[in-house]
């Protein structure tokens, strides 16, 4: 009993010096569609989440960005950048143009979460030294993301320009109000993407050695399966519409029916 | 019924837009003569030709855009009526007499337009026109890729690349333009794009020696792999050197190592 209460009261102590150790900072916006945020260099999870509401708000958890005793009256310093917002970040915004860039190196993670007005584009790269697995929820406009881990988006709108090498690409898309292009590769990630059935679009698959599942029906479409460079399929769903270019090398692609 | 006279009734011939009357007059003569029948074939293929061309919407961004920098103009006169004068201002575009000027306007300019395709369908430069109206459309989509090509957003510039697969022959200048994206666009899948757009015309020596080129410069592994492929799949035996060298480079990823060495079994 005693032990389960000393164990109860360190969790809670570990709880509130978690909450306490969590910074935020805010970038005033406009939520609207000719915003635009670039995202650079962050490792670890990077969890982006739309609202409808108009400041970018981005919380660190971690306490290594707590400076010691010792760094009273210092500012940390960074090989990267200067550091201008007291959490590891460098922010530079020019008119609706807002750019984050992470100063720190990929061996220290900051554990940041932001939360971003839905109708912003998002423009996201980190390169592959970088475990970087990005998810996004609940966005209304394009997001551009080049990597080399996983990305999972859910419930947003396109248009996607996503490249990934090994990670699985998800995408769940609520709806789609773009009549604006979208392309998605990867080089051995698999690659799941659940459309609204009643998308009109035109689909363009691509594989080299990897297979593709789906529930939709592509009797009608033109087959070219005796390229030498794999398989290629070009397909008009409910009439066509916008260009959906999905490929990969060596991945699973699975095109999933939506509501 | 005379030649001439069926001549002047053939598009509403053809749109069925005849009394039944006229209709087996004009049947009857088109029975015996053989050059109003084939006036009547080349009508009906200038209808198929205007029913099949699509219409060039202007992309959303175009409008948004317009209002963006409307608003700020409205904005901008407003504030400095406002520190020179404390009357209100109504915008120009609220005024009636305007939306009515606006709207004979529109009129007479639909009016002109109509009277300006009915003499052209009725002379027989109407396939001219036509030609000229394709041209036309062509040139507005490649001014739009050029300009597209410039935005922010790598979705816009995708769609700009996909408007050259809607060209049946391209200038130099596209050409250009592509191989410059192939090379240059910070966006992989932009590149891409362009990559595929390029292997439509690799009929065209220049074309094929630029993608080989581009083989040897590029690094990421999604382009190598696209670019081999295309590359492969049209024979061209000058990208077995760079293959081969992209086979040998230790830092080569083992897919795209897979895909090269593949590629061999066509090329040698």
């Amino acid at each position: 009993m005693k032990k389960m209460k000393v164990s109860l009261i360190a969790l809670l102590i570990f709880f509130t010096a978690g909450i306490l150790s969590a910074q935020e900072y805010k970038i005033t916006t406009q939520n609207n569609k000719e915003g635009r945020l670039i995202l650079k260099d962050f490792s670890d999870e990077l969890p982006i989440e739309g609202y409808n509401g108009t400041d970018i708000i981005i919380t660190s958890t971690s306490e290594d960005l707590t400076p010691p005793a010792k760094a009273k009256g210092l500012k940390p310093v960074f090989p990267a950048g200067t550091d201008n917002t007291g959490i590891g970040l460098d922010v530079q915004k020019i008119d609706n143009l807002i750019t984050i860039t992470c100063l720190l190196p990929f061996t220290r993670s900051g554990e940041y979460k932001i939360k971003v007005p839905e109708n912003l584009a998002i423009e996201l790269s980190s390169g592959c030294e970088r475990n970087n697995d990005i998810s996004i929820i609940n966005m209304k406009n394009e997001i551009d993301i080049k990597s080399c881990h996983n990305i999972d988006l859910k419930n947003v709108t396109g248009p996607l320009v996503l490249s990934t090498i090994s990670g699985d690409i998800n995408i769940t898309y609520s709806s789609i109000n773009s009549s604006k292009s979208s392309s998605v590769n990867s080089i051995s990630g698999e690659i799941d993407i659940t459309l609204p059935v009643k998308t009109a679009t035109d689909l363009e698959l691509r594989t080299v050695s990897g297979a593709i599942y789906s529930d939709f029906d592509f009797s009608e479409s033109q087959k070219n399966l005796k390229k030498v460079g794999g398989n290629e399929m070009n397909y008009s769903l409910n009439g066509g519409g916008f260009k959906l270019n999905i490929g990969t090398v060596s991945g699973t692609i699975y095109l999933r029916k939506g509501n | 019924m005379k030649c001439e006279e069926v001549e002047t009734k053939m598009i509403d011939y053809l749109d069925n837009n005849l009394d039944e009357g006229i209709r087996q007059e004009i049947e009857k003569h088109l029975e015996t003569c053989e050059r109003c029948l084939d006036e009547l074939r080349d009508s009906q293929q200038v209808l198929n030709l205007i029913s099949k061309n699509e219409m060039v919407k202007p992309d959303d961004s175009l409008r948004i855009n317009f209002y963006h920098m409307l608003h700020s103009q409205i904005k901008k006169s407003e504030e400095s009526n406002a520190t020179s004068s404390r009357k209100p201002v109504t915008p120009w575009y609220n005024l009636n007499r305007f939306r009515i000027a606006a709207g004979i306007a529109l009129l007479i300019c639909g009016t002109f337009i109509g009277m300006l395709i009915r003499a052209g369908f009725n002379n027989t430069y109407a396939s001219n026109e036509l030609k000229q109206l394709h041209s036309e459309v062509s040139d507005l989509k490649k001014a739009a890729m050029f300009t597209m090509l410039k935005e922010e957003s790598s979705s816009d510039r995708i769609q700009a690349v996909s408007y050259a697969n809607d060209l049946d022959n391209p200038d130099e200048k596209i050409i250009e333009v592509l191989i410059k994206t192939l090379n240059y666009d910070k966006n992989v899948n932009v590149r891409m794009a362009a990559a595929y757009a390029l292997s439509k015309f690799a009929d065209k020596q220049a074309v094929c020696d630029s993608l080989v080129k581009s083989l040897t410069i590029q690094n990421d592994p999604i382009l190598q792999v696209t670019l081999i492929n295309i590359l492969a799949e049209r024979k061209v035996k000058s990208a077995l050197k760079p293959i081969q060298e992209i086979i040998a480079n230790r830092r080569t990823l083992k897919e795209v190592r897979a895909v090269a060495e593949n590629s061999l079994r066509v090329l040698i």
